[in-house]
């Protein structure tokens, strides 16, 4: 015989208890897995806030974080990334309620905001290194263009994973997959704000401090 | 389709069809997630930049302010609850943030130590003079 | 030494990480030879969360030597003994299982009984290193070399090999072969002791670890013991591979015909060997520990009927893909570019993992339906397996 039994009908609105409930809908299924992808890629980024915090007085007699962050910049590049995680929520309310036009124009500036971030970025990294501020300059440097590279390098992905998204949602339409890969897209971004909130914290503003 | 379908399992309740969702309270929970956000990071810029602050303290503040901004993201972007659905992302939160607070705080404290365990370099040259 | 403590930080998870995972193999097997449910559960399951949490509070212990106060070599050495203690639960928990059982001294047993009766002595010479005193004499001596692998072979390789024997018939649909299985397991596990054992020695003798040449007289007998130890575990590699080859050439004599080899107590034994892509026709429901071992007894005394399936559903299951194999392929090749410098070369690789992730995200479809009526007909061609 078969130890397996028919699972009944189950009346509408009924709730099982955990046990018999069977498994979890693929959405609840799909966020707990990125989310523990996450949750690794914050591990790895705690190695690279732990390598900053041993290395941020080992300036090599060059130029220090007080002399080379500029608060104004850093202030913008932070009211982008919150802007951006404030659109990407509004994206998916828009995808939510599966209004095409609404998701299109949350993405849209979204990434807009995002590109302005990595510009500012990238110009920052552009100007330290023109003044000699390089990462082979001191081990200070080193520590700060690996995380704040780093963190700026999943920003890139990021846009462009979104690209790909938006694609995929012209294809298909808001087919569950494409929900559920929108859904990993938000908690991305996300969790890429809470990481900028530390990197401010820690990198900017207590690298002012006399 | 197969994906509707399957994407009910049994026992669970039948999620609410997103057209009789109030599309008002997701957009009320961002609104705020942001303009709490936007209040906890101007004050970072200010605690870093006043003098009205006992100095030693600047940085504790900072980081309490930063704490304080994270959780916010949590709670209002990344729909961290205590629901039943949340239960496992919670854990899992959990189990990373001690883990993170384990690798931050141990590499200090041991960097620290190993530090404070180093020749100074004035005994280094007491020592070649000797020779 | 930002770099040393990064690694070590990970590196020491990670051997649990690779242990815990067997420790589950011995679980399993353990209970299912003896026809003993699994003693202490509970217990087992808070040893592993408790192991969890200490593995990240430990890893100093490998670098004691490097420079640290004696306060936080003292932390460390604490936390390195305390780890011990869940790994001993879990170790009188597999004894407590076997104890009063009756045992069927299979190949996987055998590998079992041999990683108990090992891994407790190299447990053992893991605590006498956790001293930071003791360390300070024999870190980075071919001591070190012995201890770490009188826990990793017994501890890892014992139980993939155990693993690999158990559900091979459930994989393949045919068994291994016995006496070349036990061949291998006796010259593993004699081999291994003659390999290592002697390296505790010579380590206190003051023999270093990767020692290009030596010409320390003393050493010598030691060592050639060592070689014959090797060459015996060589022999032990030979007769895992001619176990396989002599069982896939009498695989129609050693065919698994009942999808239960092993008289299971758990569900996976309630499949056919090899399961199909659905493994179970209807969800099977669950109630206890040990269900398919709870249904059979149910069903010796009378209690319970055997059913026929009559009404099948279609099922959802996901479609296959090469991602994962190719992504590690590119990966190989990125990461060997990397370390090198080869700059070119890891731009080729990062590009192919991306093609690669491109294909997939826009494949066609996700997930494959296997009809109700397929479903049926493995059911009924099969039903002495999927049933009992």
């Amino acid at each position: 015989m078969n130890v397996a039994v028919e699972m009944d009908d189950v009346r509408q609105g009924e709730l099982l208890n955990v046990s018999e409930a069977g498994p979890a809908p693929k959405r609840i299924i799909a966020g707990f897995g990125f989310w523990i992808f996450l949750l690794s890629d914050i591990v790895m980024f705690s190695a690279l806030f732990a390598s900053y915090a041993v290395l941020a007085k080992a300036s090599a007699g060059g130029p220090t974080g007080a002399q080379l962050f500029n608060l104004r910049t850093a202030a913008m590049e932070t009211a982008f990334l919150l802007l951006s995680s404030y659109s990407c929520g509004l994206m998916s309310l828009a995808i939510n309620s599966r209004q095409h036009i609404g998701v299109y124009f949350g993405a849209v500036v979204t990434f807009l905001l995002g590109a302005a971030f990595l510009n500012l970025e990238l110009r920052e990294f552009h100007d330290m290194i023109a003044m000699g501020a390089a990462p082979q300059r001191s081990a200070f440097l080193s520590a700060f263009f690996t995380l704040v590279g780093c963190h700026g390098l999943h920003v890139a992905v990021g846009l462009v994973w979104l690209v790909l998204m938006m694609i995929q949602l012209s294809i298909r339409g808001f087919h569950g997959v494409v929900v559920r890969r929108l859904h990993c897209f938000s908690l991305f971004w996300h969790a890429l704000d809470i990481i900028w909130v530390l990197i401010f914290t820690i990198v900017y503003l207590m690298g002012v401090l006399p | 389709m197969t994906d509707t379908r399957w994407d009910v399992a049994p026992g669970d309740r039948p999620a609410i069809p997103a057209s009789e969702q109030r599309a008002s309270s997701g957009f009320l929970v961002y609104t705020i997630g942001l303009l709490l956000a936007a209040i906890l990071t101007v004050t970072s810029f200010w605690v870093a930049n006043t003098s009205a602050i006992w100095a030693p303290g600047v940085p504790a503040g900072l980081a309490v302010l930063a704490i304080a901004q994270m959780g916010v993201h949590l709670v209002f972007f990344l729909h961290i609850t205590t629901g039943p659905d949340s239960t496992h992302n919670v854990l899992a939160l959990a189990f990373g943030v001690l883990i993170v607070f384990l690798v931050l705080a141990g590499s200090l404290v041991i960097m620290a130590n190993l530090n404070e365990n180093m020749m100074a370099h004035g005994e280094m040259m007491n020592l070649q003079m000797q020779r | 030494m930002m770099y040393v403590n990064l690694f070590w930080v990970w590196r020491h998870p990670e051997v649990y990480i690779l242990v815990l995972p067997a420790f589950g193999i011995y679980s399993e097997v353990s209970a299912t030879l003896s026809s003993k449910p699994l003693f202490g559960y509970r217990s087992m399951v808070g040893a592993t969360l408790v192991i969890c949490v200490l593995s990240y509070t430990v890893w100093l212990h490998h670098f004691f030597t490097m420079g640290a106060s004696a306060g936080v070599n003292a932390f460390f050495g604490i936390t390195s003994m305390i780890i011990g203690v869940p790994t001993g639960v879990k170790v009188f928990n597999w004894l407590f299982t076997m104890y009063g059982g009756r045992v069927r001294f299979t190949v996987p047993v055998l590998w079992t009984i041999g990683f108990m009766v090992t891994f407790v002595f190299g447990g053992l010479t893991g605590v006498l290193l956790a001293l930071p005193a003791v360390d300070w004499q024999v870190h980075n001596s071919v001591f070190l070399i012995a201890h770490f692998h009188h826990v990793i072979i017994p501890g890892v390789l014992f139980g993939a090999i155990a693993g690999y024997n158990y559900w091979f018939p459930k994989a393949f649909g045919f068994k291994l072969d016995e006496r070349w299985g036990v061949a291998s397991f006796w010259c593993w596990f004699i081999g291994f002791h003659l390999a290592f054992m002697p390296l505790y020695v010579t380590g206190l003798m003051g023999m270093t670890r990767r020692l290009q040449h030596y010409d320390v007289l003393a050493w010598q007998p030691w060592l050639l013991v060592a070689e014959a130890g090797a060459v015996i575990i060589l022999a032990g590699i030979i007769c895992q591979v001619a176990q396989l080859v002599v069982s896939i050439r009498h695989r129609e004599q050693l065919r698994d015909t009942t999808g239960d080899p092993w008289n299971g107590r758990t569900l996976e034994w309630a499949t056919a060997s090899p399961p199909p892509a659905w493994n179970f026709a209807v969800l099977p429901r669950v109630d206890e520990l040990d269900a398919f071992w709870a249904k059979k007894q149910r069903v010796l005394a009378k209690q319970d009927l055997p059913g026929g399936r009559h009404k099948y559903d279609p099922i959802e299951v996901p479609k296959n893909s090469p991602t994962g194999f190719v992504t590690a392929f590119f990966a190989v090749i990125t990461g060997f570019a990397l370390i090198w410098h080869i700059w070119w070369m890891a731009g080729v690789g990062l590009l192919g993992a991306a093609v690669m992730w491109l294909a997939f995200m826009f494949r066609a479809e996700d997930e494959v339906e296997i009809s109700a009526e397929q479903v049926g007909q493995f059911d009924r061609t099969h039903s002495v397996e999927v049933s009992l």
